[in-house]
């Protein structure tokens, strides 16, 4: 990932953030599929530092099936309990990758709901 | 003080800082003498302040602080914020003192006072008082001689035997990435076969789910270390990559020990990652300049730990590189570690 396309994403994050534009939001996560490790990093870490804000997003991803092995994990990451029953769905979807997926997303949203459990010692 | 410049790690978030209701400052702040502090703050002290306060010079910190807190509410600028910093220097309390002085070097023209009391306080009993001041210490001062114990003993954990197994820990959506997995990933072959021979590389190697929080991290530090012990390792080396070196040193607060911990492109978000430095024998750090994945992520670009040894590769923005064979090959990384 080059500056240039670093700026692009910051630049999307900022309108999105600032303005709230869906089509914004969107490419972040079309960005989610891009061959470029670093693009698809930084889109979902953006994603993520939403919160709450990239739940719609990520519910239209999930049901449009796009980028579902990262889409389910930020669903955990985000503490998008809404989404529970899709991720419950998905741990038995044909590909494995995405089954995997959603069980982490399930188990990284059971974390939120009880922080106690993923500290030990 | 807060940096104003964009882009800059800031050690304080903004929300933050609102909640806590100190009032904003500007960057770029001017050095003070002590004597001109003392005269705004309405103090006058015989005496530049010893490493433990004399009981005269508690009695009148104890008047001003008062007061001089509320000017620099009152009219928030460098030279209250300074000047409060100044009487905070005598205040009763240790963490007081030591807090104090790791500020007080930005904004004086006279850090050997303040070098005194954080070099006093890395003796201090209670341990975060410690642990500030020995951070403060080691940011303005590295070769000062309060730390040669700390730097010490930490030298004698070391020489225990090495571990004899080492592991790759991935970061933040790299699950399913190819470079870092048994047998085929390029990394995953280079450590295997230039670095480290010991590399483990079964099926059940380690994996966690790549998620980017800390609830994600969390899981993933405890089910490294539990993975240890499953294996019945007294401990071993890890090579990480990104967030995968805040995993590890999670793994080490749950319990993990680790001989050699290589730390590739790590965002620093101190204190909340930090290797248990009792159960972790070396940390080194890799990376290049101005990480574009780690300004996203809103982490630190470098270390500011004596005990992590920091390499910089001449490369610019390229989070990945660290974990590229060819890069390791070109400028000698195995001989950074």
């Amino acid at each position: 990932m080059g500056p240039l396309q670093a700026a692009r994403l910051f630049a999307l994050r900022s309108v999105w953030s600032a303005t709230g534009l869906r089509s914004a939001g969107r490419a972040l996560v079309d960005a989610l599929g891009s061959p470029d490790e670093g693009v698809r990093s930084v889109a979902g870490m953006f994603l993520v530092q939403g919160g709450k804000r990239a739940e719609p997003l990520i519910a239209e991803a999930i049901h449009r099936r796009q980028n579902l092995p990262t889409v389910a994990v930020i669903a955990g990451d985000i503490g998008a309990f809404r989404l529970e029953p899709e991720l419950r769905r998905l741990t038995a979807d044909a590909d494995p990758e995405v089954a995997q997926a959603a069980r982490d997303g399930l188990r990284i949203l059971a974390a939120h709901q009880n922080p106690g459990s993923s500290q030990r010692g | 003080m807060r940096s104003g410049v964009p882009g800059a790690v800031q050690p304080l978030p903004d929300e933050d800082v609102r909640a806590l209701g100190f009032p904003g400052l500007p960057a770029g702040t001017p050095r003070f003498r002590p004597e001109d502090l003392q005269q705004v703050s309405g103090t006058r002290f015989a005496a530049a302040p010893a490493a433990e306060p004399r009981p005269p010079e508690l009695r009148a910190a104890g008047r001003r602080l008062l007061p001089v807190a509320q000017a620099f509410y009152r009219s928030a600028s460098a030279e209250t914020a300074a000047a409060l910093l100044e009487v905070s220097l005598r205040h009763p309390h240790e963490l007081v003192r030591v807090s104090a002085a790791a500020s007080y070097f930005e904004v004086t023209t006279n850090p050997v006072r303040a070098i005194r009391a954080l070099a006093h306080g890395v003796r201090s009993g209670d341990p975060l008082t410690r642990d500030v001041a020995a951070h403060a210490l080691a940011h303005v001062d590295p070769g000062n001689p309060a730390l040669v114990k700390l730097l010490a003993s930490r030298t004698r954990r070391s020489t225990r035997k090495r571990s004899r197994t080492s592991l790759i820990v991935h970061g933040t959506w790299a699950r399913t990435s190819a470079w870092w997995q048994p047998p085929n990933g390029d990394f995953w072959r280079y450590v295997h076969d230039t670095v480290d021979a010991n590399l483990y590389g079964a099926q059940d190697r380690f994996e966690w789910s790549g998620g980017y929080s800390d609830a994600a991290r969390a899981l993933a530090g405890n089910d490294l270390s539990a993975w240890v012990q499953q294996h019945n390792l007294q401990g071993l080396d890890l090579f990480t990559h990104s967030h995968g070196g805040s995993v590890a040193m999670l793994a080490t607060h749950a319990g993990t020990r680790v001989g050699r911990m290589v730390l590739l492109s790590c965002p620093v978000h101190w204190p909340q990652y930090t290797p248990a430095s009792t159960l972790v024998g070396s940390v080194v750090s890799v990376r290049v300049h101005l990480d574009l994945v780690i300004l996203a992520d809103r982490g630190g670009q470098r270390f500011n730990d004596t005990r992590i040894r920091e390499n910089v590769l001449p490369i610019w923005f390229d989070h990945f590189a660290a974990h590229d064979p060819d890069v390791w090959r070109q400028y000698d990384v195995p001989a950074m570690l």
